[in-house]
């Protein structure tokens, strides 16, 4: 029996205000079940699941449309363990992050620790490459342009800033020195470092004041009904994890829950639907993609001449990276995937320089005992505190003893690289979902092109000379991190034999149920995915206007 | 020139607050902590009294549980009157929710040999 919990002046107020209001608009409300109750049902036009990047974006541009909208958060406004224990999950496959620290489970969710890197992807990542196997995404680069340009507005980044050249200017560089003016192999991307990452922060107030929408907290999506044809959702079914539930019926439904917990929400609800809901052809959890990295080998720099604004830890104070990557020409040549080099100064006063900045914030808590043992370590050796101030200041220079290596690449789609459910349940008893991170021959193939070819052509230019490694699929299993971007479980394909999705993020088969978020990227691309999957959802939101309340 | 009095107390209280001795660390052990903690940094700071979404971890090793000025901790780490000894440390790293239930620390935990190399490496940090 569903738990009853007592009527409160709130769920009064706004009973009584739902009921004196039909549908036309009225005041946004977040509502907590535990606080405010839950009705048995729930009507609205769209109902999206998870408010992230993806579904924070996508309600903010709804805003003013003819809609009612439901927002459904797992979380609180905060983080919580139980709810965040719901994303736990065993590796089946390399060794990867704890599934609970990948993705935050509560209001704004993994934006709450975004670390803010955005770079559109080049117009190759959406071509394809046939000859590799990598499908081509069914949108192009002009297509997405226009949202990324929105993207970027709403993430206060400079389109221009983009373009390395004008970064080399801003800093005081020849832009002469780009890699791309000596070398038709490699060339230099920029990421820019978005100041404004924290959505539960910069947009709380503005979905609060957003007459079309309410927020609904505390509440897991759990089952997805279809009818029973298997076109259309009927219904969700909504739990707490205090024991309350919910029916939402909604015109459209958006999944905006990430890529691993998009798929795994499509692969339980297989009542109608066997293999799941838009998994005719197996693609639902398939083709997980991460940006893998390995540190290996290091660069000794020539004296002056290795500009200064590839040296990673001064672009990083810059709130920007410039990296050595290679161009089309050398990612066809060589056949493989985006890659990167990064180079990264090693901190030889690590601890010092740790030291030094805790004396700052330690002034905030002058009785801390832990402040004194800074401040002895600090006198203890003035000699290597001033080594440590002098080397931060002395970046600029580029002077660095050694640089390590640091690549990074786009992992390229690979079915064998997949979400699987558990036969262990979840508080909600909901099977979860472990995860299998597997690489190709083709990303070990990407990760030693790649090297090879920023090495050759960087000792070439007289910068510096290397120290490698032979980069091994058993080095870099025993190496490889990912950067905490999931992609590629829900993907984006022309038609239903290939992929999930449609062009307008529509589950094939499935005429009112949407997939936003980086699940749907058919390949990883060279940017971080935050930025690309604002703009699919800013971009989702024209499509769901257009389609009004048909 | 005469320093300001509270330079000469801030530099006698350092000065007399002498490091012990650092117990002998097992390098292999810090360095497996160290390739470990990559996936703590999601969360926490060693670096900066600088709460994340979770607490810093500047000096853990010995201080009192749930004492990060500003950190909104669970009820459970709240209410707790426990230091964070490296035995609590390795304890809780391996299950969290079975050693301190409540806690927001939501991972699944490290095995006892992975527990023990992390609470190495903050050693190392101390």
């Amino acid at each position: 029996m569903m738990h009853q919990p007592p009527l409160s002046r709130r769920t009064v107020l706004m009973g009584a205000l739902a009921a004196a209001t039909p549908l036309p608009l009225r005041p946004a409300s977040f509502l907590d079940p535990r606080k405010d109750g839950l009705p048995d049902t729930l009507d609205t036009d769209l109902c999206i699941v998870g408010a992230g990047a993806a579904g924070i974006t996508l309600a903010l541009n709804l805003a003013g449309a003819p809609l009612q909208v439901l927002m459904l958060e797992s979380g609180g406004m905060d983080l919580e363990g139980e709810t965040q224990g719901l994303y736990r999950g065993l590796h089946l496959g390399l060794p990867y992050f704890d599934l609970t620290a990948c993705r935050l489970r509560y209001f704004g969710g993994t934006t709450n620790h975004w670390g803010g890197y955005c770079r559109p992807n080049d117009p190759i990542d959406y071509q394809g490459r046939p000859e590799l196997g990598v499908p081509a995404w069914p949108i192009g680069h002009d297509d997405i342009a226009p949202y990324l340009r929105q993207a970027m507005a709403d993430l206060g980044l400079d389109e221009a800033a983009f373009d390395p050249a004008t970064q080399f200017r801003l800093h005081g560089h020849s832009p002469d020195r780009l890699a791309e003016r000596r070398s038709d192999q490699i060339m230099t991307k920029v990421f820019q470092l978005s100041q404004r990452v924290r959505f539960r922060e910069i947009h709380r107030r503005h979905l609060e004041d957003q007459a079309n929408l309410r927020v609904l907290l505390h509440a897991n999506l759990t089952h997805i009904a279809l009818d029973e044809t298997g076109r259309r959702v009927r219904q969700l079914t909504v739990r707490t994890l205090d024991g309350r539930q919910t029916i939402v019926r909604a015109r459209r439904v958006v999944l905006a829950c990430h890529a691993i917990e998009n798929a795994r929400l499509l692969l339980l609800s297989d009542d109608v639907m066997r293999e799941g809901i838009g998994n005719a052809h197996g693609h639902v959890g398939r083709n997980f993609m991460e940006h893998a990295r390995i540190f290996s080998g290091v660069m000794i720099p020539a004296r002056d001449t290795f500009p200064a604004l590839y040296d990673s830890g001064l672009t990083g104070s810059l709130n920007v990276n410039t990296n050595l990557s290679l161009t089309e020409t050398a990612m066809r040549k060589h056949g493989v995937m985006e890659y990167y080099c990064r180079f990264v100064p090693p901190d030889l006063h690590e601890d010092m320089r740790a030291n030094l900045g805790r004396l700052r914030d330690g002034f905030w808590q002058p009785f801390d005992p832990g402040l004194f043992e800074d401040i002895a370590d600090v006198l203890g050796d003035l000699p290597e505190a001033v080594a440590a101030v002098m080397d931060k200041y002395r970046q600029t220079q580029a002077d660095a003893p050694y640089y390590v290596l640091d690549h990074r690449i786009e992992q390229a789609p690979n079915p064998l690289s997949r979400i699987v459910l558990s036969r262990e349940r979840d508080a909600l008893g909901l099977r979860r979902a472990d995860l299998h991170w597997a690489l190709s021959d083709l990303d070990y193939a990407t990760f030693a092109k790649g090297c090879a070819t920023v090495a050759r052509e960087v000792a070439a230019m007289g910068w510096g000379r290397f120290q490698l490694e032979e980069i091994t699929p058993d080095l870099i299993q025993s190496r490889v991190k990912g950067h905490y971007h999931h992609m590629g479980t829900t993907r984006m394909s022309a038609n239903s034999k290939a992929g999930v999705v449609d062009a307008d993020l529509r589950v094939h088969g499935v005429e009112n149920l949407f997939v936003a978020g980086s699940s749907v990227f058919p390949t990883a691309g060279y940017g971080g995915p935050t930025m690309t999957l604002v703009a699919l959802a800013i971009r989702l939101a024209e499509h769901l206007k257009g389609l009004g309340n048909a | 020139m005469r320093p300001p009095l509270s330079l000469v107390v801030v530099a006698l209280l350092a000065t007399g607050c002498a490091r012990q001795e650092r117990e002998a660390l097992d390098p292999a052990k810090v360095e497996r902590g160290r390739a470990l903690f990559t996936s703590c940094e999601a969360c926490h700071t060693l670096r900066k009294r600088e709460n994340r979404i979770g607490p810093h971890l500047v000096r853990i090793v010995g201080r009192a549980a749930g004492e990060a000025r500003r950190y909104a901790y669970s009820p459970a780490l709240e209410a707790t009157d426990l230091a964070w000894t490296p035995e609590n440390l390795r304890r809780y790293l391996q299950a969290p929710q079975a050693f301190m239930p409540g806690t927001n620390m939501a991972i699944a935990g490290y095995s006892p040999a992975d527990a023990e190399s992390l609470v190495e490496f903050l050693r190392s940090k101390q």
